[in-house]
Formats: structure tokens, sequence, C-alpha cells
């Protein structure tokens, strides 16, 4: 297999794409900042030093967050559906963002309730993506008795449906200090990340797709099939574990900090297969932090853009865009089975 | 090569028996064929000889050594198994199929030496799929999928293939050449191939043995003796169906 093949020009775009919507990225906002002031900002040579707050203490981070948002949940959403060989999978319909919130929502409310405060980041992160996990692993002992992908998609979605009914009884026992501070956590956005949280994020998504990339070989060979993989030396257990493990803590460190952002785990490793014509990792994996990074970018631009002074929220934004590509999946049976 | 004694086969999550009693052998370089009613258990017995399941008791051995000694990765050096149930990936490339069987002999990246990709085109050829390289594995047809399963076997290089009903979907004149290359593959290169068919009278012509599937039986027979026997036949054929 070569390793870019007859893709460079679709690679080369996307390439292009990604530091062109950064850069619109850093542009949009409440305040009017030129392109050569940010440049200059940037540099270290401010002109204005509110400008200067502005680009580097919101939307440089938000806009690094957005990367690292889209890379995470694209590599999941692909991890996902290779592990259940289903083209509709992603962590936000298999319930794994549910689970995260119902981990956060143990530790925020359970803290309060043991007189702790939760003010460091590790401790949220940790509980999302245990719960991430949680649910993965529940959905992945599923799979081993339940073979037919529609029934395991609608357990996902009710194994989702139970950590919201358990988010919901903790919200009903909580206190308003309680209530405010989880609530707070789900409205959750790409702004509330800080450049001293950055690298948390930074380094759980680099970790992560690292070892997802090392994988690919194996994770070609899941795709013709569990018992062919096996004749070929592929150890399931080690892979199918680093396949959760990997996207429990991509799905899970988003919902952390950004709260659960929809539909983007889905719909990013689609188009790079029908764009790419190809499920060869090697080359899905680049392709997909590739596309997965503008489109969250993207979204971040319009959910700038129509108010002047509003941001409206990036989940809805994702959503908006993603459910109309799922529905043209679903509906064009021939592309739901391509690649699996 | 190949030795299964007083083995109980039977279906995953069963405790039954599928197949009672088994004894059975393979020597290097021989071709076996299973002949038996759909249902009778050759598919079972095949996964059994893969690890692709485990015998309810008994021993299976490979060269000499038990079979669950053996991990999947060494297997997979030794084994090449072609399933009657295969998956295809429909964006792959015929080449790019294939090419899984050169899975133990790439890099950690999977990336194909100058020697993989000669394999690989000699085997296209010695399969006459090699017009065939460039299409999608949802552009081409049953029998030629079939013609790509066997030449992903082929490109693992390994001194045993396991194949299960690896020409049903081929018409005679496939079916006549894919036979021949089999017969060729053991004679020349020493290749020891177990398979289970359906086209008696041609797998009979190029194997050594029989395994005849039958009652929860298996027997092995040696291939020119099954040829002329009338009793064999009918198992096969069914009693009303031989004059």
């Amino acid at each position: 297999m070569k390793l870019l093949g007859n893709n460079r020009l679709k690679f080369a775009v996307l390439l292009c794409l990604l530091p062109l919507l950064f850069i619109v990225d850093l542009l949009v906002g409440s305040a009017d900042i030129a392109l050569n002031e940010i440049w200059l900002i940037l540099n270290g040579n401010p002109i204005n030093e509110a400008n200067s707050i502005i680009v580097l203490e919101s939307r440089l981070p938000k806009a690094v967050t957005a990367v690292f948002v889209g890379i995470a949940l694209s590599i999941s959403g692909l991890l996902m559906q290779n592990l259940f060989q289903n083209p509709l999978a992603g962590p936000y319909i298999l319930g794994v963002s549910s689970g995260a919130g119902l981990g956060v929502a143990i530790l925020i409310m359970g803290a309060a309730f043991l007189g702790l405060s939760i003010g460091v980041s590790w401790s949220i992160t940790l509980a999302a993506m245990l719960g991430s996990i949680l649910v993965l692993m529940v959905l992945f002992f599923l799979s081993m008795k339940i073979k037919d992908v529609m029934t395991l998609l609608i357990l996902g979605v009710m194994i989702g449906a139970i950590a919201t009914a358990l988010i919901g009884i903790l919200q009903f026992f909580s206190t308003d200090i309680q209530l405010k501070s989880f609530m707070l956590w789900t409205l959750g956005s790409l702004e509330n990340v800080t450049n001293d949280e950055l690298p948390i994020i930074g380094f759980i998504v680099f970790a992560a797709s690292t070892l997802v990339f090392l994988s690919s070989k194996s994770m070609n060979a899941l795709l013709l099939g569990e018992e062919y993989a096996k004749s070929i030396g592929v150890s399931i257990v080690k892979n199918r574990l680093l396949i959760i493990l990997c996207s429990g803590c991509l799905a899970g460190v988003v919902t952390a900090y950004c709260g659960p952002i929809g539909f983007v785990g889905i719909v990013v490793p689609h188009l790079c297969r029908l764009w790419f014509q190809t499920t060869d990792h090697l080359k899905l994996i680049p392709a997909v932090m590739l596309m997965g990074a503008s489109v969250l970018l993207f979204s971040d631009v319009v959910s700038t853009l129509p108010l002047e002074h509003v941001k409206l929220p990036i989940n809805s934004i994702t959503a908006l865009m993603g459910i109309p590509i799922i529905l043209w999946i679903i509906l064009n049976r021939r592309t739901i089975s391509s690649g699996f | 090569m190949i030795e299964i004694k007083n083995a109980c086969i039977g279906y995953n999550g069963s405790t039954k028996c599928l197949l009672e009693d088994v004894h059975l052998e393979v020597d290097r370089g021989e071709i076996v064929v299973l002949f038996g009613d759909n249902g009778a258990g050759k598919s079972t017995l095949l996964k059994v000889l893969s690890k692709h399941l485990a015998a309810k008791s008994g021993q299976v051995s490979i060269r000499q050594k038990s079979i669950s000694d053996w991990t999947h990765k060494e297997l997979s050096a030794q084994l090449a198994l072609v399933l009657s149930n295969a998956q295809y990936n429909p964006l792959l490339s015929v080449w790019e199929f294939i090419s899984f069987g050169r899975f133990r002999f790439t890099n950690w990246l999977g990336i194909h030496t100058a020697n993989d990709k000669k394999i690989i085109e000699r085997i296209l050829e010695v399969c006459d799929i090699k017009e065939l390289k460039s299409k999608k594995m949802n552009e081409i047809s049953d029998g030629e999928k079939q013609k790509a399963l066997l030449a992903r076997a082929l490109a693992q290089e390994t001194s045993i293939l396991i194949l299960d009903e690896p020409t049903t979907h081929l018409d005679v004149k496939n079916t006549m050449n894919i036979l021949n290359l089999l017969s060729t593959l053991s004679k020349e290169q020493g290749k020891t191939i177990v398979f289970s068919s359906h086209r008696i009278s041609e797998s009979a012509a190029i194997a050594d043995k029989i395994w005849l599937f039958d009652q929860n039986k298996v027997q092995a027979i040696d291939s020119n003796t099954f040829r002329s026997s009338k009793k064999h036949q009918e198992v096969i054929y069914g009693k009303e169906n031989i004059s």
C-alpha cells in the first residue's frame, strides 16, 4: 500500500484549507481586528493592547481548541465505525458523549455532596473519559452477543438515554449551586478552554491519534472481518481494547471541555471515505484529522458570523450541518455500505 | 502435517457433537477434499483446523504441535484460510484486497516492498485476474471474487491451504483452471491443500484423499476407491439418484 497514493491533490486541498480557515477564525468576532494586526500580535509586536488580549487570550485558544476538537471527534467516530462495523456509529449517537456527561455529573454533584471543590481540569477530564470508556465497554460486550448492527445502534441510543436519565436524577437531588455548576458545563463551547488547559487536550489528542495511526495496519485488516483478521495474525482483543480506550479518551476529553458536540464524528469519516475513495487507515486518519479540524473551524466561523455580539452554540451549528449529510447517507444505501 | 485424533466437533455455543470420534490425517503435499451434505459439518471441521473453533474433545495438531499451542500469528505463517462467508470491503481494489495476504511480511505501517509487489503480480497472473487488479471489489463478479480470495490466500505463502468451497461461484472452465492450479501447487510446491466442494467428479480427480461426511461421522477414503465405489457415491448423490 502506498502511503499517499493518488490522493496527493486532495491532501494538498485540505492542507491549504486548514490554515485558511484558522486565519478566518482568528479574524471573525465582535472586535474588528485586521489581518496585519493579528500577524503583528502573533509575532509579539501588538499595536493595541486590548486587541492583543482578545487575540491571544480568546481567539487563538478558541481556534486551537477547534482544531483539537475536530481531530478528536473525527478520529473517535472513525474508530467507533471500525469497531462496530457500522457507518452510523459515532460518539454522540452511541451515547458515548452522554456517558462522558454522566461521569462529569457524578463528579461535580458527588464532590459537592462530599464537600469537595472541583476546580482541577484533570479531574473533569478523567471523569468524562471514564464515562465514555464505560459506555463503550458496555456496548462492546453487547456487540459480542448481538451481531446485528442496527440493534447495537438502538442499544447505544438507549444507553445514552439511561445516562441522560441518571443525570436528571442527579440534578433532581442537587442544590442550586451544584446544578448551576453542571449546567454551565453542559452549555460548554470552544471558548471555555484556557491557554493552561490547551496542553491537556493537545496531549491526549496527539497521544491517541499517534497510537491509532500506528495501528492502521491492523485496523485495515479488521475491516475484512474478525475471522480473517485473526487468520493473518491480528490480535483482535488488543486492537479492540486500543480502539475503545483511544476513542473513549478522545470523545471524553472533548466533552469534558466543550460539552457534547454532535455529528462531526459520524460525518467527517464518511466524507473522507467518499472523497478519497479509500478505507485505508494510513490515508484516512490524516484525512480525517485535516477535514475534522477544518469542519470545526468552519462551524466556529459560522456560529460567530450571523450576530454581531452573540455567538450561536457550536453544537447547534454542527447538528444543522451534519444531520442533512447523515440523512443523505441513510437514503443512499449504496453509500451507507461503502467500506463495511 | 495435520492430525485429528478422537475428536468431537460441534458448533460454537453448543455442547453437542456434530461429528463424533473423528480420526483423520493429512500428509505433506496431499490434497484432501471434503464431500458431504449441507450442514454435515465440513465448514465446522475446516474452522477447527484453522483454530477458529475449538474441538469439544480430542486432539488436533499441526506439524506435531497441538493447535491450542499455536498462536494465530504463528499459524498465519503455516496456514492460509479461505472462508465461504468472506467479507469484502467494496472500496478496496482487487490488488489491495490480495495484498492483505502479505500482512505478515510487511512493516508496522503495512507498506509493501518491491518483492511483495512482485509476488502479488505473479499471483494475479497465476489466478488469471491480472486485468482486474485496479477494479474495486464491488465491481467484480462472484466468481472473480472467489479467484481473488484464493489469490489472497496464495499471497500468504504458507505450506497449508484450507479452502471452504473455493469453486462454488465458478463456471466449469474456471473451476477446472482453479482445480488444476491447486493440483500444480501440491505437486510442484508441496503445498498441503484441504478443501470442501460440491463439484464431486472434478474435485475427486485431483484429490489424494476424500473425507466423506455422513451421519455424524467422517470417513477418509482414497480418491481412486471413492471414484469406483457405488456405496460412497450413494452418500453424495443419494441412493435414489444412482442407477
